[in-house]
């Protein structure tokens, strides 16, 4: 309870410590500022910090901001629901079987091989470039660190469990609802935060790629490039980031709250 | 704790015979099928998961012969295997497939370059000085937090359309792995290493030379690897987009022009390329830290 407590400032070091954080971006904030107030670099390249903010505002309040992250988010969910799922279905299948693993695994390395933008080309070919397309380019992608950690999870199940359940004579059902899924479950967590932060990498590359009449923030960040509106890439980049960082805290503070559990054990055997 | 799993394994009840195979195989449960059988010698393993390892493809391959010999996918979308073959070997003898590689590659290397030796030396201060480290982690952490994408309109921007901007783009997709990588790789080093080099009394510089570096070697080769994966992947986003030469280019071209045949031949180099380069990290790794696995031996 203390640990938790004394958290936020970690061995007893002054709050002045993190604010250290903020010296770097602050500086380059009254860099930009300068640069931008007095033209040092034409407007066009760097607009004013202020008119960003006010891009913003606008963005915001002409509701183009909420609508073009809905229609990312959207995306992003179907890809990942898809592409996880199906990257837990096959990782376990092999993991289940080691046939099915030596026949899944070479096929899915040699695939891997591949980086996921190749298959852009191929996939406007068959698919075309509307939101299906999308969805399948998002899915391929995060299935591949699902797999690849839920096969690690179940392969490194250490032997003295299984040992354990051999004792306490376990059926198969149980063996995996009671063993095998729960000790690999810390990795399978992990391939599905990289699942989920990969697919928010690759909405924006998808809508890049595969431009059309959808709006989604990838849109409207290309969108303001080719029109010149630094301000707009500016906002979207910093709306990009910031979803990015709040998915990922998101599904760790989902992973530590299901897997507490495993830290109260570590605990007591410590 | 041995004595009581000796007597379990003794017990002769198949109920738990069935255990002792699940224990034996990790989980893989039910029957062992014929050709997993435990017999022959380790030759014949070998080549039985060989053998594994391409049923899958060759099923896939006879589906897509097959299909495109009953005509159930348009040639266009999906031409034959022996015509997509063909335009492979066609594009190797005329050579456009060798000119446009090389001009890829030479993006790629000039991109690698500069984005790891950059990560390499953001890392390492970070991780040698904790000074650099506050001040400048939590602002290197959270530009990282933007997907490598998402600078490509401002790179654009800022940099044009010509061979800058592409390097630029290509050298923040090693820079990441590599600082990342390196830093971690430097944090790990063992305390006694460093106890060691302190009763040897080591300068600053023989430290990192001697101890620090070779001991972060493996994990910056681990960035080495992911960030030249990165690179591969983002000179053919960067090529499609913008640009009138190289792989990425040809891939998006033959796409307008609807020659899948073409486009399925790139993905497959695309591919090739990319887990040859992958190897020859590997190959590096393995040479250079030769040292590693001598003193695990002995």
């Amino acid at each position: 309870m203390m640990k938790s407590l004394s958290l936020p400032l970690r061995f007893g070091q002054p709050a002045v410590h993190y604010g250290r954080g903020f010296l770097l971006p602050l500086i380059l904030l009254a860099a930009w500022w300068i640069v931008a107030r007095f033209h040092l670099v034409s407007a066009l390249l760097l607009p004013k910090p202020e008119a960003v903010v006010a891009t913003f505002v606008t963005l915001f309040q002409n509701n183009l901001l909420w609508s073009s992250l809905e229609c990312s988010l959207e995306l992003v969910v179907y890809g990942f629901l898809l592409g996880a799922g199906g990257g837990l279905l096959f990782g376990t299948l092999m993991g289940m079987s080691r046939t099915l693993e030596k026949m899944g695994m070479p096929l899915f390395n040699v695939i891997r091989q591949v980086p996921l933008v190749a298959w852009i080309p191929l996939l406007i070919l068959w698919c075309g470039i509307g939101q299906p397309a999308k969805i399948i380019f998002i899915a391929v992608g995060a299935s591949y660190p699902v797999v690849l950690n839920t096969l690690a999870g179940i392969r490194g199940v250490p032997k003295d469990y299984l040992e354990v359940a051999h004792v306490f004579q376990y059926s198969r059902l149980k063996l995996w609802k009671r063993v095998l899924l729960p000790a690999a479950l810390p990795s399978i967590f992990t391939g599905i935060r990289l699942s989920l932060s990969k697919s928010w990498t690759m909405v924006i590359g998808a809508e890049a790629f595969m431009a059309n009449v959808s709006t989604g923030i990838g849109n409207l960040m290309v969108e303001g490039g080719e029109q010149f509106r630094m301000d707009v890439v500016i906002v979207c980049i910093i709306v990009i980031g910031v979803i990015g960082l709040a998915m990922n805290q998101a599904l760790r503070l989902f992973e530590r709250h299901f897997l507490r559990w495993k830290s109260g054990f570590n605990v007591e055997n410590a | 704790m041995s004595n009581i799993n000796s007597a379990f394994l003794q017990k002769p009840a198949s109920r738990d015979e069935s255990f002792v195979r699940v224990v034996a195989s990790n989980g893989n449960l039910g029957k062992r099928p014929w050709f997993r059988a435990r017999t022959g010698t380790a030759l014949a393993h070998f080549a039985r998961d060989k053998a594994l390892a391409f049923i899958l493809p060759a099923l896939l391959l006879v589906a897509w012969e097959v299909g495109s010999r009953m005509g159930w996918f348009s040639s266009v979308l999906l031409p034959s295997p022996e015509r997509t073959f063909g335009t492979l070997l066609d594009l190797l003898r005329s050579g456009d497939l060798e000119l446009s590689l090389k001009i890829t590659l030479g993006r790629v290397i000039a991109g690698f370059l500069v984005g790891s030796i950059a990560g390499f030396v953001v890392g390492a201060a970070m991780a040698l000085f904790k000074s650099v480290d506050r001040y400048a982690g939590p602002f290197f952490h959270a530009l990282r937090q933007v997907p490598i994408y998402g600078w490509m309109p401002f790179l654009i921007l800022w940099l044009g359309v010509g061979e800058v901007f592409k390097v630029a783009f290509i050298a923040v997709g090693a820079f990441y792995p590599l600082v990342l990588n390196t830093y971690e790789g430097i944090k790990a080093v063992s305390p006694h290493h460093l106890e060691v080099a302190s009763v040897f009394e080591y300068g600053k510089f023989k430290l990192f030379r001697k101890v620090i570096f070779p001991a972060a070697l493996p994990s910056i080769f681990t960035g080495i690897r992911f960030g030249l994966g990165h690179c591969w992947m983002l000179v053919i986003g960067a090529e499609f987009l913008a640009s009138t030469s190289g792989i990425g280019y040809l891939m998006a071209w033959s796409r307008t022009l609807m020659q899948s045949d073409v486009v399925i031949s790139c993905i497959f180099t695309v591919g090739a390329i990319g887990f040859l380069m992958d190897c020859l990290i590997r190959g590096l790794e393995h040479h250079l830290l030769r040292w590693r696995r001598f003193t695990l031996s002995s």
